[in-house]
């Protein structure tokens, strides 16, 4: 796994524990603002992991 | 009624299922056990996600949000959509070995790297006795949907029924008919908990107004750490790496890895998993929320879901969320019931088809024991599975990792980490130590690494001798 992949992983897994927003229960739409963050955040992992396995995982 | 007519409608499309799958089936190991390992993309995908969305994902998180809040969307979506990061770090080597060496069981891979009989049998004992517990709550689930429909019959007797139920099934057909049913089972269980979520916030005016009704009730709910002060930081990270290392140790999940067709068919499920997990995990957490915005009485927060159900949808579609459930549970049930008694068949007796029947009888008995014995509703779905299994199945992650990526590794080193790591699991359920804010199963899971590399390095002279 070149190192670049894995520098996008450890970046998604901090924003994933978003200490930051810790306490804040402001609603966007239906849903806390924070719930949002990690929908939008499990999206953009999903489209990391379609460029992971075209352009990184070799078959064998 | 409704329900009922649903319900044998259900188990009768999978006993034909099963019919067909067991004619297609030949009468050898590799075909029985690991349908020849043949699935493709698809069916790889809605097998893995049938048989990891159980009663669990079902009832579990409605249960848990409703008395912790939307924190649990968090805590279960984030871990659980990394882990398919897995179908690449071990699934493609899983895949690859057990092609090449004929593997069917997680401790031929694990034993026979070491050429250690011992170290499989350690390995397929510890996690066939952790399985057992989450087998069994699959049954207490079903207990659950029974007695809505059945309100004077006890959660025991539906669940011991539902085992029993879920073992003939099992015994009828091997991999090939669990993958297809996986599949039939999780488009009814999407489906289903699509349709409920939607009839629940129409009824409740709307996504809007029933977060608005619920905020106004408990507006904890709607931040971290939650109303009861769970959902620490620290707590958050133990569950995002607890999924991560625990989900692959499933036996259901790890066996699996063994049955795709082509790295292809890995590929596309690291894809689509979390791309489901984001949206399908966020429905039972919403309507455990909404729940306190509309004053209905919740004696067992397990059961919240399917009161919403109940009290704002139609009866049709309570019926069919009533066989959407069900779907959840015995896709999981007859998995891990046949992984089970894969594993513990051919690592134990010998390869034979017909053992592996007699195995998946004396598993169903460890069920209904656990199940009249074990189970503790106060601790609810959530509690019992986190201090039973998924605590004692992370501590193999150290053992596997090893095995595919280690060359020091040993084999005592792997047994070292095996048993110190559930000593802990043992130690705290008996004994509670404080774990700093962390889950128990992190100290277990660092206390195995540890142990895994110190006694690796100490005898890896030996294995070279």
């Amino acid at each position: 796994m070149k190192k670049w992949w894995l520098l996008l992983f450890v970046a998604l897994m901090i924003l994933f524990i978003d200490f930051w927003n810790w306490g804040s229960s402001q609603i966007i739409w239906f849903m806390p603002y924070w719930v949002w963050h990690i929908f939008i955040l499990v999206l953009v992992l999903s489209a990391s992991f379609a460029m992971f396995a075209k352009y990184e995982w070799r078959d064998e | 009624m409704l329900a009922i007519a649903m319900m044998v409608a259900y188990f009768l499309f999978l006993l034909a299922i099963g019919i067909y799958s067991h004619k297609k089936t030949k009468r050898n190991a590799e075909d029985y056990f690991m349908a020849n390992r043949s699935f493709g993309p698809i069916v790889l995908f809605f097998t893995l996600a049938a048989t990891n969305f159980s009663a669990f994902t079902f009832l579990g998180f409605a249960g848990k949000a409703y008395t912790d809040g939307m924190g649990q969307y968090g805590i279960m979506a984030i871990g659980t959509s990394f882990m398919a990061v897995m179908f690449y770090v071990l699934g493609k080597k899983i895949w690859k070995i057990g092609k090449e060496k004929g593997y069917i069981t997680p401790g031929e891979l694990v034993g026979g790297r070491y050429g250690s009989r011992n170290l499989k049998l350690l390995f397929t004992v510890v996690m066939s006795m952790f399985t057992i517990p989450y087998l069994a709550i699959q049954a207490i689930g079903a207990g659950y949907i029974l007695q809505m429909i059945f309100p004077e019959l006890s959660i025991k007797i539906g669940a011991v029924a539902v085992i029993i139920i879920i073992c003939f099934y099992v015994i009828s057909g091997g991999m090939r008919a669990s993958g297809w049913t996986d599949m039939f089972q999780g488009m009814i269980m999407v489906a289903a908990m699509i349709v409920a979520f939607a009839f629940i916030a129409h009824s409740l005016g709307g996504l809007g107004s029933a977060t608005s009704a619920a905020f106004k009730i408990q507006p904890s709910l709607f931040s971290r750490p939650g109303p009861n002060g769970y959902f620490t930081v620290k707590i958050w990270l133990s569950f995002l790496i607890l999924w991560i290392f625990c989900d692959p140790m499933f036996p259901q999940i790890f066996t699996r890895f063994y049955t795709a067709k082509s790295q292809r068919s890995l590929k596309t499920a690291m894809v689509i998993y979390p791309l489901l997990i984001s949206s399908f995990f966020l429905l039972p957490v919403l309507i455990g929320v909404w729940a306190h915005g509309t004053g209905i009485d919740v004696a067992n927060p397990d059961n919240v879901l399917l009161l919403m159900v109940r009290n704002y949808t139609p009866s049709v579609v309570f019926s069919f969320v009533i066989v959407g459930a069900l779907a959840a549970l015995m896709s999981t049930a007859d998995s891990q019931l046949l992984s089970l008694s894969t594993i513990l068949t051919c690592d134990i007796l010998g390869k034979k088809v017909r053992y592996s029947r007699v195995m998946t009888l004396a598993l169903t008995v460890f069920s209904i024991l656990f199940v009249v014995f074990g189970y503790s509703q106060k601790a609810g779905i959530m509690g019992t599975l986190v201090s039973t299994t998924f605590s004692g199945l992370v501590v193999l992650f150290p053992t596997v990792v090893a095995t595919l990526y280690w060359k020091k590794a040993t084999k005592w080193g792997c047994m070292a980490s095996i048993i110190g790591g559930e000593s802990i699991v043992f130690f705290h359920n008996s004994m509670p130590f404080p774990t700093f804010g962390f889950l128990p199963s992190m100290v277990a899971l660092a206390v195995s690494f540890a142990l895994l590399f110190i006694l690796s390095m100490l005898t890896f002279e030996d294995k070279k001798v």
